[in-house]
């Protein structure tokens, strides 16, 4: 049927009618119907027009009432085709979740379909049951499929039969119910004739295509399209709807009625770098058109991430939108609290869920009650290392609280109350929304509108399910949730607003200013079916709908939106540095344009979203502070020393500021924590005066250390303790060669400490916590145990001014020093050079504490050696001087 | 059999062809030109299935299948005839291909499905969508792209378990590896058998015990007894013991060094066997090893004749030492193999099931998963019918670098599609010297194989090229001498274009300088001298030459050719290539001195950048305000800019209170520096939005009200500002990312980040300072594959490869169906002697790829290659400095101007009115619900009645139970008898239940009911909520006058003439009237 050319509505057949090009498809239908329709004014209410949803039909309503000009119409009756048969249906369907059910109890037993998941294949093969019940398709679909492929997908057709047979035969799926309203909406109308429209329905299945045949039987029956005559559409129509006759030839007839670009100031393209890009272009794109004084903007949302860019971007000018695509229940807040208990209770308090739990205001009360005491349980958890076990959470919590604080009790009383047998899932579901309730979960949920949607969801399924008596265990279960929450959507209605984020489908027959099409990309537009269980061929020749049938929907329903007003296509060109192609739409487009107006589609460039500007910061550079004398510390160990010395910058962060890193809860034990496992044990050996003599000695280190060890998570323990083994031989001997020579032990774990007068601060003390002090004689011996290589050790030892520990410790001791590295066998000291001049190292410090006191800035010295594992790079901002 | 190329007949689409092509020869013009031909000659688009090695390359030949089909669609028919001419259209089949060639754009992008372009995994995982059934697999089994970190969980979980079953076998092999290799070995040991499980699964098919499978294979490679210790059976041997002493005595006459020898030696034949064997290797051999000297010259003398004897002596223990070794080498090798194959498949079987668990699979699942199936004949048929498309014609790009699994896979596929079609055509085109993907399992000599295959089967000739159109003629002349003499390269030539294409060509040779300041002086004061950087090596001097060079000598002096003609160089001119990142921070610290701009590769580059590690930390301070670490961080950066001095006072030394609770004081006292006010009142807005906003609201609030974007601009080196700006982009889009996934919170954000740090393999690559940013490319040499540059630098420092180590040996030819051998080896020293020939393989295989890499790194230059490394430690330096130096090549390009880059306008800032309002959801109560269900007993009740499923309503509304108590109420209500004039049909003309109207403004206004009577019309309002049980009448009129008053105006506009009267009926059944 060519453009705009009108036909007489023909009674007793189903009827096409094109309408004018020229206006917005709402329009056009209200136009018509009252050309049509004049007579009956101002009551049309013996008229049906099935709409595609329930907003095209607000925006039908509004276009007849502005065509007809009067004081109040009685509208016809306006609905979309499954609402109006839903009004008569009668009972309902099985509910999904049941169904889905049941036939996941049957796949469940059947063993070769080995290690598939149970519940995807149950909703693949659920979703394509009703696909053939709603073609009409179901009872002889499997010898349909004999028929055409014998000797293959036996297993397909097997699954089928079957599925058809247990859910699908009585009649009682949605489609089957679906139908039988039909069926009765046909008699009622076969009763009482009257005239019935539709527009832009969108692609029918069988059932609904025999229902208007059904009707067109015994009243006029008509399909309103749009028309493709008008400039615009002719344009979209040559680019997008023919590929006859060639390309060029199309494009020289268009630019021959239409010397100008229809579309050269009605449409543009965004082919953006990259994702800040494209939201920006369609930003600066829909606050041009707000400046136009377009209102009702439709924003479609083929690609999310860049959708909800967007929306973030608009938010900053106060340009709200209104979100009706809906989010998967999973991506809520509400959602990930229900996921972080099922995870406590599943594996015992990890402390990350653990911790996110406590600091959600939707359990437990107000969050701000317990701030505090939270924020404490966290650094306890962090110092103590325990990641995990309520045990030790609960001893943990009343050695630093001296009891358990209220809501962690009660979290593991929840846990303890929710009873892991295996179980329906309604009775599973019982038993969460129970330990919710004792959580005092469910008010906070219930006023959170996707909280609300989920007790909601919960409350449904557990009616839905409650004759399921098939057993789940916890983790299928949950698996079955988490696969629900992902299916179940949710919408934000929190935003009133005529700018819409929507989708196509439901941007059907809608009437707007101004349209954009986010994500016109290859992979979006036109969308693409994910692959079933049958090929598109094998869906064809079965009647089923088809990627093909699909694509051609999408591209009616874009057209119908860009002929409307202004419009924009935007896609990112570019994912990091991978070319993105776009939508074949857009290059048939551009393809078209070019070929008839010689130009590419206008460009529509990103725009500077808002920004709230502050006073600049100054350039980075490298830091110096000076200090005052009253806030140097007054105590200085060796390491404070060795920092000061590496980078004094460090210095002030770490000791004049006093900042430190957080330990991670679950870090495993590292290198540190093995050398001071080593410490402890050595201690303990030496103080309890250990035979000299090698067997028993041996035998005293290895009940010590198994000892130590004992205490440690058993994998550790292991690796620990099969590091140290073969060492304690050697380190003994080590031991009594040196006790040979004379030297006893003395003491473990020494704090020494001397006190110096510094000019401009006053006295300050240099202190320092020896590992073992021997003495022999007069003479004495300080040791400093080492888990590294001596390699490295002998390095140090070559510069003691610039590695102060050992000289410091000499000095305050007053005694020889010496490395001891346990690290390879043999073990042997390495002693400081007895000619060091140790007094001078240690002096220095007095002298730069009394410089620094003295205004003496703090450089940070940058060199990579130390940097690499510093703590302060944040602060120094290493990288980011300037020169 | 090679031949030239011969375009006409690589590019006839009837024939299959196999192209050997060498760097920069137009592989994608051929590939894409063979698309075309197949198009025209009538294929249609879905038969098309062209694979290369990366989605880059798939998305960038679509891209340019795409624009050659434009230029056949619009062009003239002058330049469409000379562009198919171009591709050996024959001339007299033009005129007759002409309007199929304009039709082909449309044909194929309306084609459903078009030509598939894709990967080797692309194409793998649609395979496995398409037939999961056969595969086993869930649909839509989502890719698992962060294996490590799955993997490392797992691993730490069994490591754990075994640890706690110390008598399970598990429990002694953990053990008694522990012992053996440590544990970091151990890790390493595990990690790279998960790393080679298609090798691991190919090896044990079929076997129902794979690890005893394994083992019995490898037993009989080893020594025939395991279980007895040489070392003893030797000191058990007398005549060994008598050899011993012998030589320990004759020693013991020779120089002061061998007496000492000589008496260890014989005193050893006292002590326990393995403390004497100790003994013995260490004063008889060395190293392990035979000396190479037997016995000093005087010792010689003195032994005189007895030397022989010596000698023998010396010889027989030797060789029973170095039996010894054998063995004990042997021993190892089992033990590691048992305890380690055990632990392998275990830990393999554990991620298989957690990967089931979350219903994911990764790569190689993938992989193996898609290979079976395409080697699968029983599911052959099946298979075909479930794709889409008919291939039937196949192109392969990159081919070098397939793995011998895809090989066997492809091949299978080829052989049985080319049995059923003999129509079937196959165009291949590689280059085994560009195969630089073993460590992914690449195979360069599966190319030849595959080549070998088509000429077989599908009678396809091989044809070589080796002119490139890439490189200028001075560097083909360089590079054909350092590749002299590789095997089969022929000499490239340069293409007759190209013929005046300036080219230069350097090696730069570094030594580490000498500091002249030596070590620091002693008692150095720290406050005034640095310490010195701990080594300067080679790589720093390097690293400072090449940002110097660039800097002085190149940029914006030499000329480079563009479209335009010649032009002065520009940063985005540069490519940069390393081997490995390891000393890739030198490179760009020295950039940055420079003021050079560059983007890099540097792994987990964004979340090691300052820029991104200030964001994690405002969010770690959100979160835990008690982290002053953190705080401080958030505080110093550019985000708030504060001072040390500020800090100071937060963190006051001493003071009671520091931290988030003072600033939050100080925020509020007088004279409070206005940084800090900023910080404290921005942090509080911020951390009020915390466990409601997902995390990318969140930061674009932290962007909006911080002005992050203009401050870090403000505060960086104007160098540095693209890859800062491009960063902060790139982490804003990471949490777009993650607030898509399932259960986001913004706890979970920081943690996906922390792991993405530390998991090389996943972590995101740094913002692309795009834009077309003109910026240095600082480049792996695998990161540029594909890519060329007029000038390239490739940085050398003194990389060298470590070897191997705790690893496994799974040799696997291309021909085979599976490896030949399978197993895990220590070091190199421990290699044994059964395996060696595999060993000197793979060294020969690793050689050939070092070449390779070498390779691809300079036919990367368009116009300028410079080659620059430790002069004393890089081989490749060498290697093509001693080319060069009898070459005489230019060392710089011809100057040029500079040409200005033409200023991109700001964007304009984005203005609008304001638009939409925020409102509260309508939470519908059950009080709402029970109004509802009450409406609608009233719309079926009271006549003319309406067909209302009220059941079917009640249980949607929640309120099944209440159904009959409302349903009663509403019957009641309608038997008042002083309603009955309005609801009992006798008393009027006609009532309308629920009368839908539309006002002028299209508006639906719903009236409850509508009585007519002759001479007046009455509207009734259900006023029968709880809302209206506490108001008296007058309210209720108040309340609802204006809305009755436009009902009154619709109906008077329907039914103009009569009077409208209004009137709300209560729950009671009292009507009120409201008057007009
Ligand atoms: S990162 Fe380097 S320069 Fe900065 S404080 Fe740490 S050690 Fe000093």
């Amino acid at each position: 049927m060519g453009p705009g050319q009108e036909q007489a509505e023909i009674p007793g057949t189903l009827n096409r009618l094109a309408l004018p090009g020229d206006a917005a498809l709402p329009e056009a239908v209200a136009r018509h119907l009252l050309d049509v329709h004049a007579d009956r004014l101002p009551d049309l209410s013996g008229l049906t027009v099935l709409v595609p949803n329930q907003r095209a039909g607000r925006d039908l309503a509004r276009a007849l009432a502005r065509a007809a000009g009067r004081g109040a119409l009685v509208p016809p009756h306006i609905t979309p085709l499954k609402r109006w048969a839903a009004e008569v249906a009668r009972g309902r369907p099985t509910p999904q979740a049941r169904r889905q059910a049941r036939l996941y109890g049957v796949l469940r037993r059947e063993a070769w379909l080995g290690d598939v998941d149970r519940w995807a294949l149950a909703d693949e093969l659920l979703a394509l049951a009703d696909e053939l019940s709603a073609a009409r398709l179901g009872g002889d679909i499997a010898s349909q499929l004999r028929a055409l492929h014998p000797a293959a997908l036996d297993r397909e057709t097997a699954l089928i039969e079957a599925v058809w047979q247990a859910l699908n035969r009585d009649g009682d799926d949605p489609q089957a119910h679906y139908a039988a309203a039909l069926d009765a909406l046909a008699g009622e109308l076969a009763a009482a004739p009257r005239p019935l429209y539709g527009y832009a329905l969108g692609p029918l299945t069988a059932v609904e295509t025999q229902f208007l045949a059904r009707c067109a039987e015994h009243a006029p029956v008509t399909l309103l399209e749009p028309g493709v005559d008008a400039p615009l559409a002719q344009a979209f129509h040559a680019a997008w709807q023919c590929t006859e006759p060639p390309l060029l030839t199309r494009a020289k007839a268009l630019a021959q009625t239409c010397p100008v670009s229809p579309l050269a100031d009605r449409l543009r393209v965004a082919a953006a770098p990259h994702l800040e890009a494209e939201a920006r272009a369609v930003a600066a794109w829909v606050a041009a058109q707000l400046q136009a004084g377009h209102r009702a903007i439709a924003l479609i949302a083929l690609d999310r991430e860049t959708t909800r860019r967007v929306r973030a971007l608009l938010e900053r000018l106060d340009v709200l939108a209104a979100d009706e695509t809906g989010w998967t229940l999973s991506t809520t807040a509400a959602a990930a609290v229900v996921d972080r208990w099922l995870e406590c209770v599943a594996n015992d308090f990890p402390h990350v869920e653990l911790l996110d739990l406590l600091k959600s205001p939707f359990v437990l009360g107000d969050p701000a009650a317990r701030q505090d005491t939270v924020l404490a349980f966290e650094l306890a958890l962090r110092r103590q290392g325990v990641s995990q076990g309520a045990a030790d959470m609960r001893r943990l919590a009343q050695r630093t609280f001296g009891a358990v604080p209220d809501g962690l009790a009660r979290l593991f009383a929840a846990r303890e109350g929710f009873a892991r047998k295996r179980a329906p899932l309604a009775a599973w579901l019982a038993r969460l929304v129970d330990s919710l309730a004792a959580l005092d979960a469910l008010a906070p949920l219930s006023a959170d509108a996707a909280g609300a949607k989920l007790l909601d969801a919960f409350a449904t399924l557990r009616r839905d399910l409650d004759d399921d008596a098939e057993l789940y265990g916890f983790a299928e279960w949950r698996r079955w949730l988490n696969r629900t929450l992902e299916s179940l959507s949710f919408s934000d209605t929190g935003v009133d607003s005529p700018v819409v984020l929507t989708s196509l489908p439901a941007a059907r027959g809608r009437r707007f200013d101004a349209v954009a099409v986010i994500g016109a990309d290859a992979r979006h537009l036109p969308p693409r079916p994910a692959p079933g269980l049958f090929s598109q061929a094998t869906r064809a020749r079965l009647g089923l709908p088809t990627a093909a049938d699909e694509a051609a929907a999408a591209t009616a329903d874009l057209m119908q939106l860009l002929v409307q007003g202004p419009a924009l296509l935007s896609w990112r060109a570019w994912n990091d540095d991978e070319p993105n192609p776009a939508s074949p739409l857009v290059l048939r487009l551009d393809a078209l344009h070019r070929a008839a107006w010689g130009a590419p589609l206008p460009a529509q460039a990103a725009g500077a979203p808002p920004a709230r500007p502050s006073a600049p910061p100054a350039p980075c550079r490298e830091p110096a502070p000076s200090v005052a004398p009253a806030q140097l510390p007054r105590r200085y160990s060796p390491t404070a020393y060795q920092t000061l010395l590496d980078c004094p910058y460090r210095f002030f962060a770490r000791s004049v500021l006093g900042l430190a890193e957080l330990d991670e809860a679950d870090e495993a034990l590292d290198k540190r924590d093995y050398g001071n496992a080593l410490h402890r044990i050595l201690q303990r050996f030496h103080d309890s005066d250990p035979p000299r003599e090698r067997a028993a000695a041996l035998a005293r280190l290895a009940a010590l250390s198994a000892d130590e060890f004992a205490a440690l998570p058993a994998y550790t323990a292991t690796a620990w303790a099969s590091r140290w083994r073969p060492l304690q031989a050697a380190y003994v001997d080590a031991w009594l060669a040196w006790a040979a020579a004379g030297w006893r032990y003395q003491s473990g774990e020494t704090d020494f400490a001397v006190p110096v007068e510094v000019a401009g601060v006053g006295e300050v003390t240099l202190a320092g916590r020896v590992d073992r002090v021997d003495a022999r004689g007069e003479a004495r011996a300080v040791i400093d145990y080492k888990t590294t290589a001596a390699q490295r050790l002998k390095k140090q030892l070559e510069q003691p001014d610039e590695a102060v520990q050992l000289p410091v410790y000499a000095w305050l001791t007053d005694a020889a020093a010496a490395y001891l590295p346990i690290d390879e066998a043999p073990i042997a000291p390495l002693q400081l050079d007895g000619d060091t001049d140790v007094a001078a190292i240690s002096l220095r410090l007095p002298e730069l504490i009394a410089a620094l006191a003295a205004g003496v800035p703090l450089p940070a010295h940058g060199v990579d050696g130390v940097c690499a594992h510093c703590e302060a790079r944040g602060l120094c901002r290493k990288g980011m001087w300037h020169a | 059999m090679r031949e030239p190329l011969d375009i006409a007949a690589a590019l006839d689409p009837a024939r299959s062809a196999v192209v050997e092509a060498c760097a920069g020869s137009g592989k994608t013009w051929l590939l894409v030109s063979r698309m075309l031909r197949l198009l025209l000659a009538g294929a249609a688009p879905a038969e098309l299935l062209a694979i290369t090695f990366t989605r880059k390359a798939a998305q960038e030949m679509t891209d340019r299948l795409h624009d050659w089909l434009r230029v056949l669609a619009l062009a003239d028919d002058a330049t469409v005839r000379a562009f198919l001419r171009e591709r050996n259209v024959a001339e007299v089949d033009l005129d007759a291909l002409l309007p199929r060639a304009r039709g082909l754009l449309e044909a194929v992008l309306t084609a459903t499905p078009g030509p598939t372009v894709t990967t080797f995994h692309g194409w793998f995982l649609d395979l496995l969508k398409r037939a999961p059934l056969e595969a086993g697999l869930p649909w839509g089994a989502p890719l698992l792209e962060r294996t490590r970190q799955l993997q490392d969980e797992v691993r730490d979980r069994l490591l754990a378990q075994w640890a706690m079953a110390p008598e399970s076998a598990e429990g002694q092999a953990l053990r008694a590896l522990l012992d053996d290799i440590g544990e970091a070995n151990l890790r390493a040991l595990l990690r790279h058998f998960l790393d080679a499980r298609a090798e691991w699964w190919a090896y044990t098919d079929g076997a129902p015990d794979p690890v005893a499978f394994a083992l019995d294979a490898l037993r009989p490679l080893l020594h025939a007894d395991l279980e007895r210790d040489p070392v003893a059976d030797f000191w058990a041997d007398a005549e060994r013991v008598a050899q011993v002493k012998r030589i320990g005595h004759a020693l013991e006459k020779g120089t002061k060094t061998e007496a000492g020898r000589g008496s260890a030696i014989v005193d050893a034949a006292a002590l326990d066997p393995d403390a004497a064997h100790a003994v013995l290797m260490k004063h008889l051999m060395t190293a392990g090893q035979r000396r190479k000297k037997q016995a000093t010259r005087e010792l010689e003398k003195v032994l005189g004749a007895g030397l022989d004897a010596y000698r023998r002596d010396l010889d027989a223990v030797e060789t029973a030492l170095e039996g010894i070794a054998a063995i004990q080498t042997d021993q190892r090798i089992w033990a590691l193999n048992r305890h380690g194959l055990t632990l392998g498949h275990a830990l393999l079987a554990a991620y298989q099931d957690a990967k089931a668990q979350q219903g994911v699979i990764d790569f190689a699942d993938a992989e193996w998963l898609a290979c079976r199936l395409l080697q699968d004949e029983i599911h052959a048929p099946a298979l075909a019918l479930k794709l889409d498309a008919r291939y039937r014609h196949l192109l392969l790009d990159e081919f070098q670098d397939t793995n011998p699994l895809q090989w066997q896979a492809l091949s299978a596929w080829l052989a049985e599609a080319r049995a059923a079609d003999s129509a079937m055509t196959v165009f291949m085109v590689g280059d085994p010297k560009q195969a630089i993907y073993r460590f992914r399992r690449g195979e360069a000599r599966v190319f030849d194989a595959a080549a070998a295959f088509l000429a077989e089967r599908f009678d396809a000739p091989r044809f070589v090229t080796d002119t490139t159109r890439r490189l200028a003629p001075d560097v083909v002349r360089a590079l054909n001498p350092v590749f002299a003499d590789v095997d089969g390269y022929a000499a490239h030539t340069h293409a007759a274009a190209n013929a005046r294409l300036p080219g230069a060509v350097r090696s730069v040779p570094v030594q580490a300088e000498k500091t002249d300041a030596g070590p620091p002086a002693y008692l150095r004061n720290p406050l005034t001298t640095p310490l010195p950087d701990a080594e300067d090596r080679a790589v720093h001097a390097e690293a400072r030459r090449f940002a110097q060079v660039l800097r002085d000598e190149i940029l914006g002096r030499w000329g480079v050719r563009d479209a335009g003609g010649l032009r002065a160089a520009q940063p985005g001119d540069v490519l940069a290539l390393v081997r490995k990142r390891t000393h890739l921070r030198l490179y760009e610290r020295e950039l940055e001195a420079a003021r050079i701009p560059f983007i890099t590769s540097r792994r987990g580059g964004l979340l090691h950048a300052l820029e991104a590690q200030d964001l994690i930390a405002l969010i770690d301070t959100l979160l835990l305000p008690h982290a002053e670490l953190k705080l401080a961080h958030v505080l110093k950066s550019p985000l708030f800019g504060c001072s040390d001095d500020e800090l100071l006072r937060v963190f006051a030394p001493g003071a009671s209170a520091r931290g988030w609770a003072r600033l939050q004081a100080l925020a509020g006292e007088t004279g409070c520096p206005p940084a800090l006010a900023r910080a404290a009142r921005l942090l509080a807005g911020w951390r009020a939005h915390v466990g409601t906003l997902p995390a990318h609201d969140l930061l674009d609030r932290v962007y909006f009200e911080g002005d992050v974007e203009a401050r870090y601009a403000a505060a960086v080196p104007e160098a540095m500002r693209p890859q800062v700006a491009a960063n902060l982009r790139a982490f804003l889009q990471l949490a777009l990312t993650q607030d898509g996934g399932r259960y986001p919170t913004l706890a979970g954000f920081v943690r996906e980040l922390a792991s993405l740090i530390d998991d090389t393999d996943a972590a995101p690559g740094e913002g692309l300072a795009a834009d077309g940013e003109n910026a240095v490319r600082l480049l792996t040499i695998h990161g540029a594959k594909g890519l060329e540059a007029p000038i390239v630098w490739l940085l050398g420092g003194s990389d060298h490869d470590k070897p191997a180590h705790h690893a496994v040996l799974a040799p696997w030819p291309p021909d085979a169906a599976r490896p030949l051998h399978f197993s895990l080896f220590a070091t190199k020293a421990e290699q044994g002697a059964a395996r060696q020939p595999w060993f000197e393989d793979e060294a020969t295989l690793a050689a050939r790829e070092s070449d390779n890499l070498l390779y691809v790194a300079l036919t990367r230059a368009e116009q300028a290659l410079i080659v620059s490394g430790d002069a004393a430690k890089n081989a490749w330096l060498a290697r093509v400095d001693a080319a060069w130096q009898p070459l005489g090549l230019p060392a710089e390009l011809p100057a040029a101007p500079a040409r200005p880059p033409a200023a991109a306008a700001p964007p304009a800032p984005i203005v609008a009115p304001p638009v939409g309002r925020r409102v509260t959801p309508d939470t519908a109560g059950a009080e709402a619900a029970r109004g509802e269900l009450f409406h609608a007993c009233l719309e079926t009740l009271a006549p003319p009645g309406a067909a209302r499923d009220l059941p079917a309503l009640a249980a949607r509304l929640g309120l099944a139970d209440e159904l009959p108590a409302i349903e009663a109420a509403a019957r009641a209500l309608l038997v008042h008898p002083h309603l009955a004039r309005f609801f009992d049909p006798v008393h009027y003309q006609r009532a309308r239940n629920e009368w839908t109207l539309l006002d002028a403004d299209g508006r639906v206004q719903r009236i409850d009911r509508v009585v007519e009577f002759d001479d007046a019309v009455w509207l009734i309002d259900y006023k029968t909520g709880a809302d209206s049980l506490g108001l008296d009448d007058a309210r209720l009129i108040e309340r609802h006058r204006d809305q009755l008053a436009a009902y009154r105006a619709l109906i008077d506009a329907l039914h103009a003439g009569k009077p409208v009267h209004a009137a709300l009926l209560r729950a009671d059944g009292r009507l009120v009237v409201v008057p007009e």
